[in-house]
């Protein structure tokens, strides 16, 4: 059987190490202003073993979603921390309970990824540190690599519901389960963002939705960056 | 008097192109033992600064001669003849900006030569309006500008010529951020309909990316500020979803206000240069699919994706396009990137899922010239030697990102000339108007239908003039057939560092498909422990090979191809029915794998 039906594949248990010993220095990443430098090299074969190298951090907590039918792995960074809605009141929250010590990973609009050490209880500990302002989540990898596109759980789940099901009984359905429609994400296509805490508790309920079997698909409501071209 | 025709410039006078159709009557008519008639109905036209010609066959002509005069009076001696042509149009180029010429014909044949048509004049006036970095634009208008060759741009001139502007085209920037106030495109952008995504507000200012790509699409003309847009009339919003990119917000940004919008530009996507399978969310897709459906009061909102920018990692091969799932999905056109010199742009990803390129990459400080935010606040800073004085303008934008909304202000320019298009007829006329570049490339090859294509160029540069023409022409493809195999599961061991691979076939019959305009490949070999050792081959019943993925470079480590979606444009036109043929080849040893699943979905008509 190619894939489980388990939603959570714990692999092994991260190593508990000191938190890394960062400045404040933010790590400087404009994507958004790069530009691609002309270059004249034909690209020539890979050589593989030149090339291959172990990764020096292997993820190994290993989560799994639904992306429409597909299941899909993720795997949690043990070391990285994302904030939405960033404020000072979220970065004292980081360094507080970290022993003073951060490093601001990404500085987007929306959101901040902080390096805070390695930690066997990530997405607690992140969750541990939302207030008024902001909120955190776990960060989690594409592959078993922190150097794979990272993504992260800003709250919510993305719900597509049957088309036969009118708004009435979408609405009933979710009511029964403690939750809401936030808005109607494509016009007439009966899918939903439907809010969420954000986090691990993100995934899990969309993996719930999905195993009812009564809807066409759910997934959560992922952060992802991208790559401006 | 006649002796000084041309004077000024009769060694620039050359006939660039005749069709071989059209007007009927030239090469092949049968013998005849008649001297033909006179061209009748003689015509000119400007386009850019070229003059075509055009007129009515005449009975029984093998070819045309044409002569040309800067004074009226022709009398068809030799020192006006301007070249020979089989048919009508001849387009005539180099003509001084600023002349009054005169033009006239013959028809001849074996039998003779006949009187001359009567003489028709056209001024060859300026067509570059009032922008001062016009003359900088050479994806517009390439005169060889810095080291540039001549005529490798996106061919505009023509387009606007015949009046395509963008007029009443609405493009969708979906990008980092879109000033809506900058003075070179606040002319165009439609108040109130743009979205911040940070703040839910109507003002998505703050990227330089997505301004600048604004800019290449749909920057104002003729008001004596930088340069021009392709569209330059057309209308503009911007959704800057890379501030928050949330799965609910990509959903948005693809569907938001879709009746009106014509065009989504995107030149963004997951990270380049990676090497590995990043597939396209289940919920893009159905956003995309939606837009496709309702899009253009129905008509189809047309996706513009950059191909990526992620060729060459450390020298060596790496993404290629079809591994981006939004890039390489049905209902996007992905486009790639050329320099300034008609070759593929070094970044510029490879795929059998590109329909196009486009003028991207210039020479040193001579990039793309486009707006840029205002002051200091983006690319234009002031501190190279080659910035603008004025900074609200840069020449440095570039990548797959540039090509990108240059292909969608053209995508404007063919809908404003044919509203009615359908966003499958656009892809049909980009692929059909685009000019072969780099014609000794040896990726070209003919598909089954005739059409040239290339995995680095899909069906080469996008041509303005060209597209628009086609377009104000084209009658709409007929109802869209998918037609979807079963899986087939061949579960064949690829051998390792093997050339000949393994390879397993389906037939297709009855599919009622006579032209493919887009074929869907599922793909599944997960347990191969290095999956970018792989090289994996679609062949089509008409003998077109499609690679899909290709031996490559991961440098931080593979991801298994765990069903997988290609996507190939290559097959264009070509009927479905037949045997298609996947073929896998491991191309670097120590590491094995299995062909475990794959099957097919066809879209034609």
């Amino acid at each position: 059987m190619k894939h489980t039906s388990l939603a959570l594949i714990v692999l092994a248990t991260a190593s508990c190490s000191s938190p890394a010993v960062d400045t404040a220095r933010p790590r400087t990443q404009s994507s958004l202003a790069r530009t691609v430098e002309a270059a004249t090299d034909v690209p020539s074969r890979p050589v593989k073993k030149a090339a291959r190298r172990a990764s020096k951090d292997e993820l190994t907590q290993a989560y799994t979603y639904f992306d429409g039918a597909k299941r899909r792995t993720v795997y949690l960074s043990p070391e990285l921390v994302a904030e939405f809605a960033p404020s000072d009141a979220g970065r004292d929250a980081v360094l507080a309970a970290n022993d003073g010590y951060a490093e601001r990973w990404v500085a987007e609009p929306t959101a901040r990824v902080w390096r805070v050490g390695r930690r066997p209880d990530a997405d607690a500990f992140a969750r541990g540190l939302s207030n008024d302002t902001s909120h955190f989540s776990a960060v989690l990898h594409e592959g078993p690599s922190s150097e794979l596109p990272m993504l992260a759980l800003p709250g919510g789940v993305v719900a597509s519901f049957r088309a036969d099901w009118t708004r009435a009984e979408i609405d009933r359905w979710l009511a029964t389960r403690g939750l809401a429609v936030e808005r109607e994400l494509v016009p007439g296509s009966n899918t939903f963002l439907v809010p969420t805490e954000p986090g691990l508790p993100a995934l899990e309920l969309a993996n719930r939705l999905h195993d009812s079997g009564e809807l066409i698909s759910c997934t959560p409501n992922w952060w992802r960056r991208a790559s401006v071209r | 008097m006649h002796s000084r025709l041309f004077t000024s410039f009769t060694a620039a006078l050359l006939v660039l192109a005749a069709s071989c159709g059209g007007g009927g009557g030239g090469s092949s008519a049968s013998p005849s033992s008649q001297v033909p008639s006179a061209p009748a109905n003689v015509a000119a036209t400007l386009h850019g600064q070229d003059v075509v010609l055009t007129w009515s066959a005449s009975q029984g002509a093998a070819s045309y001669q044409l002569f040309g005069s800067d004074q009226p009076g022709i009398t068809g001696t030799p020192a006006e003849s301007v070249g020979a042509v089989q048919a009508s149009p001849a387009t005539i180029h180099g003509i001084p900006v600023g002349s009054r010429v005169y033009f006239a014909l013959r028809a001849k044949n074996g039998a003779g030569v006949s009187e001359l048509s009567d003489e028709v004049a056209i001024d060859v006036v300026p067509q570059v309006g009032l922008d001062p970095l016009f003359a900088e634009q050479w994806h517009l208008d390439n005169t060889g500008q810095h080291g540039g060759t001549t005529g490798e741009d996106a061919d505009v001139l023509p387009a606007w010529n015949a009046g395509a502007t963008g007029k009443h085209v609405r493009i969708a920037v979906v990008d980092d951020g879109l000033e809506l106030a900058h003075a070179d495109l606040t002319a165009n952008v439609v108040p109130a309909k743009s979205i911040n995504y940070a703040d839910g507000s109507n003002d998505p200012t703050g990227g330089a990316h997505g301004t600048s790509c604004a800019g290449v699409a749909a920057a104002v003309a003729d008001n004596q500020l930088g340069g021009k847009g392709v569209a330059f009339d057309a209308e503009l919003v911007g959704y800057n979803v890379l501030a928050n990119l949330t799965t609910a917000n990509e959903v948005d940004a693809m569907t938001r206000n879709a009746p009106e919008i014509a065009i989504s530009t995107n030149s963004w996507g997951p990270a380049d240069g990676l090497g590995i399978p990043q597939p396209a969310p289940a919920t893009w897709q159905q956003a995309v699919v939606a837009g496709l459906d309702t899009g253009r009061g129905g008509k189809g909102t047309v996706y513009l994706w950059a191909a990526g920018n992620g060729s060459s990692v450390q020298g060596m091969l790496a993404d290629d396009s079809n591994l981006d799932g939004r890039a390489s999905f049905f209902g996007v056109i992905a486009v790639g990137a050329v320099g300034d010199d008609g070759k593929k742009a070094s970044y510029s990803e490879n795929g059998a899922n590109l329909l196009v390129v486009s003028p991207s990459m210039g020479r040193a400080n001579h990039a793309i010239t486009t707006v840029d935010r205002s002051g200091a606040a983006g690319y234009n800073d002031g501190k190279k030697p080659s910035d603008y004085a004025d900074a609200d303008f840069t020449n440095t934008f570039n990548g797959t990102s540039s090509a990108t909304p240059l292909v969608a202000g053209v995508v404007a320019l063919m809908l404003e000339a044919n509203p009615d298009l359908g966003w499958r007829d656009v892809r049909s006329v980009l692929a059909h108007s685009a000019r072969r570049n780099d014609p000794f490339d040896a990726d070209w090859t003919q598909n089954g239908a005739g059409l040239f294509v290339n995995h680095k160029y899909g069906f080469g540069v996008v041509d303005a003039g060209a597209a628009v023409q086609l377009a104000s022409q084209w009658t709409n493809l007929g109802p869209l057939l998918v037609v979807s195999t079963q899986a087939s599961q061949p579960g064949l061991a690829i051998p390792d560092n093997d050339a000949f691979g393994v390879s397993d076939s389906l037939d297709v019959a009855g599919s009622g498909i006579q032209a493919i305009e887009f074929v869907r490949v599922f793909f599944d070999a997960d347990d191969h422990t290095y999956s970018p050792d792989l090289q994996v081959v679609l062949t089509s019943p008409s003998g077109t090979a499609s690679v899909l993925a290709d031996h490559h470079l991961a440098p931080h480590g593979p991801q298994a191809y765990d069903d997988l979606v290609f996507g190939t444009t290559r097959l264009l036109d070509e009927p479905a029915d037949g045997t298609w043929t996947l073929t896998v080849r491991d191309l670097e040893g120590g590491d094995v794998g299995t062909f475990q699943t794959w099957g097919l979905s066809i879209l034609g008509h």
